[in-house]
């Protein structure tokens, strides 16, 4: 079977995953937004699933989803084989330690009363480290991370952005996960530091054969972390593949756009979308109304279609975009698949 | 009050020192700064978190916040000297001549008043026009800041503003009275990307159209690069380079300047570039060189001996080792 995961039992697979949130306008009518709506996507162990999109993109959604702090309205999460997407809190309790995040500000993801090592200490006390022992743990989590031990006596107000979100990282590998989800890890970092950080969270990875989730919307952090990328607009992902496709060829005129506004790509090949990102009604592509390549057939539903191996494109314009030609759509009513249909 | 022609100083600054605090935690965010704004171009001022960018646009307009304290330092605006202005002459100054955008536009609008009589009040309080006069300039505002269907948006309250939208407005009310400078302190670091290059593209056509100056604040240098006609780059409270932006950015002669830039955009293989060290998060007076700790060409020199702004291939640096 191929897969797009890197070895044979993945860490994480998520299949048609979706979530839908009620909403009550001011006339009290009900109404749906569909903030994750039908994402497929695999990671092995000791790789990176990179996830880019503006804010309101449903990027964190799925962060939400993989921790299990909100249930998904359909879909599955299979973490290393077992399914958890229906487990009651109880019964996932165990699973809690093996999935941990990084979010992107350390000062407000930290007790600002604890000292960094108790904050360290309470996710410690998941693992299976005997308590006379977690002194000794939490000095060597320190020292991967690059942190002096004696910081950790400290309150988070007394250190840096960058040696908190190093602080933040050691309290995320305490408890030993197999996936971690890093909410924007850099992005409240300054330039200068911002490659420790993502320098950290490499290492780690190599050495602990960590699954990482990474959302960003910092091309240079992606382009450094994620094996394989997927961009995501409006609860879809729009464009998937690996680190190279994505970056080399963007399909779509979606993902053009972000790396237009990057300066990431030649001025010849520049897509600027007009207006902001705001839910969309109907059944066609969601991006039409901001895309300058539209036409009418753009209001016709749009299915991830793999134009390279392993490279989808949710657009039926990506073979002038990308100068592709398409191999193979993705099948069901609806429902994509990230895995290309003959080995599903 | 004297109107400088394009090119000369609309700003200047000089030898601008801000303390805060009192006793052992006094420290020093802002020392010996000065910064020219020419007229009618893009002036940028670069620096990291905790560098002074912000507390030095404030010094400008008078609005530094309480706990600090302007220590000492001349800023010239149109040839006068207001460092030392009355606030009843700074109530004057801001908003007509100076306006100021700031990064989290929601925080500049007000809640519970409607977006278009906030930038109509902007007209009303400084240009003394009449209430349906000032109504109609908000509405030619939004539209010029290109908020579509502006008539209806300006009845909206903030809330119903999107991010982009609520920039695009507090832009508007940066306008509403033609100011000859406007100070952008990270106009489009709280939005998305692809909202980053319309906000910019706007604000540099607005600049045109309308004659005015800017000072813009960043930390991202890709926006420099394009929208800036000079910059001055700060570290640690103090000026590490300032000149013609091509020339600074094309052959940086700081180190600092230089690591800056690498660790933007340099990834070696399995390793992103950094610069090691972190900025003090209170900063002492220095007595030598603040990047010296941090710096891999530093000497004794370095951490003995202030270097002062020197004039080397066409622009200021301080650094000891700049040639």
């Amino acid at each position: 079977m191929r897969t797009n995961a890197s070895s044979d039992r993945v860490a994480l697979t998520v299949v048609d995953l979706s979530k839908a949130f009620q909403l009550r306008d001011a006339a009290l009518r009900r109404r749906f937004l569909r903030a994750v709506d039908g994402v497929s996507f695999e990671v092995g162990w000791g790789e990176t699933f990179g996830i880019v999109g503006e804010s309101g993109s449903g990027k964190s959604t799925i962060g939400k989803l993989l921790l299990k702090l909100t249930n998904p309205t359909s879909g599955n999460i299979i973490l290393d084989g077992i399914h958890v997407e229906s487990m009651s809190e109880r019964r996932f309790r165990p699973f809690r330690k093996r999935v941990q995040i990084v979010f992107q500000d350390p000062l407000s993801a930290f007790d600002p009363r604890l000292t960094v090592v108790d904050s360290v200490l309470e996710t410690l006390r998941l693992s299976t480290v005997a308590p006379k022992d977690r002194t000794k743990a939490i000095d060597d989590l320190f020292t991967e991370v690059g942190l002096d031990p004696a910081l950790g006596r400290r309150y988070p107000r007394q250190l840096s952005g960058g040696q908190l979100q190093r602080a933040s990282i050691a309290r995320a590998l305490a408890p030993g996960p197999d996936i971690v989800f890093l909410d924007e890890p850099t992005s409240a970092l300054d330039v200068s530091i911002r490659g420790q950080v993502a320098n950290v969270l490499r290492d780690r990875q190599e050495q602990r054969r960590l699954a990482y989730v990474l959302v960003a919307h910092d091309w240079t952090v992606v382009e450094f972390l994620a094996d394989r990328i997927a961009i995501m607009y409006l609860g879809e992902f729009v464009e998937v593949g690996s680190r190279r496709q994505c970056l080399g060829r963007p399909l779509h005129p979606y993902t053009r756009a972000l790396m237009t506004s990057a300066g990431r790509i030649e001025s010849s090949q520049a897509i600027r979308l007009r207006g902001e990102l705001a839910p969309v009604a109907g059944e066609g592509c969601r991006l039409a109304g901001r895309c300058p390549l539209v036409q009418s057939r753009c209001s016709e539903p749009q299915k991830l279609i793999e134009y390279e191996s392993g490279h989808w494109a949710r657009c039926w314009r990506a073979p002038e975009v990308g100068l592709v030609q398409a191999i193979a759509v993705s099948s069901g009513q609806g429902i994509d698949r990230v895995r290309s249909p003959e080995v599903m | 009050m004297k109107q400088p022609t394009p090119g000369e100083a609309l700003l200047s600054i000089r030898d601008l020192n801000i303390e805060i605090g009192y006793g052992a935690d006094k420290h020093y965010p802002v020392q010996e700064v000065d910064l020219t704004v020419p007229s009618r171009r893009v002036t940028g001022l670069v620096g990291e978190s905790g560098s002074g960018k912000s507390l030095t646009a404030l010094a400008v307009v008078g609005m530094l916040p309480p706990t600090a304290q302007q220590t000492s330092g001349a800023i010239e605006f149109a040839g006068v000297d207001i460092s030392r202005a009355l606030e009843s002459e700074l109530q004057r100054i801001r908003g007509r001549q100076i306006a100021l955008l700031f990064q989290n536009p929601r925080a500049s609008l007000h809640p519970l008043k409607k977006v278009g009589s906030q930038i109509a009040y902007m007209a009303l309080r400084h240009q003394h026009l009449s209430r349906a006069s000032a109504w109609t300039h908000a509405i030619e505002l939004m539209a010029a800041a290109g908020i579509s269907e502006p008539k209806a948006r300006a009845e909206d309250y903030p809330h119903q503003f999107s991010g982009g939208m609520a920039q695009r407005a507090a832009l508007a009310m940066a306008l509403a009275c033609s100011p000859q400078l406007l100070i952008a302190d990270e106009p489009t670091s709280g939005l998305d990307t692809t909202l980053r290059e319309q906000i910019v593209e706007l604000l540099a056509t607005q600049v045109r159209d309308r004659r005015m100056t800017v000072l813009l604040i960043t930390h991202d240098i890709g926006l420099v690069k394009h929208h800036t006609d000079s910059v001055t780059v700060l570290y640690a409270g103090r000026v590490m380079e300032a000149g013609a932006t091509r020339l600074i950015l094309d052959s940086p002669r700081n180190p600092y300047t230089r690591e800056l830039m690498r660790a933007d955009q340099e990834v070696h293989g399995a390793r992103m570039y950094a610069i090691p060290g972190n900025v003090p998060p209170m900063l002492p007076r220095w007595t030598g060189c603040p990047f010296s700790g941090r710096c891999d060409l530093a000497t004794n020199v370095c951490r003995d001996v202030l270097p002062s702004l020197r004039v080397i291939a066409g622009r200021e640096v301080a650094c000891h080792h700049a040639d």
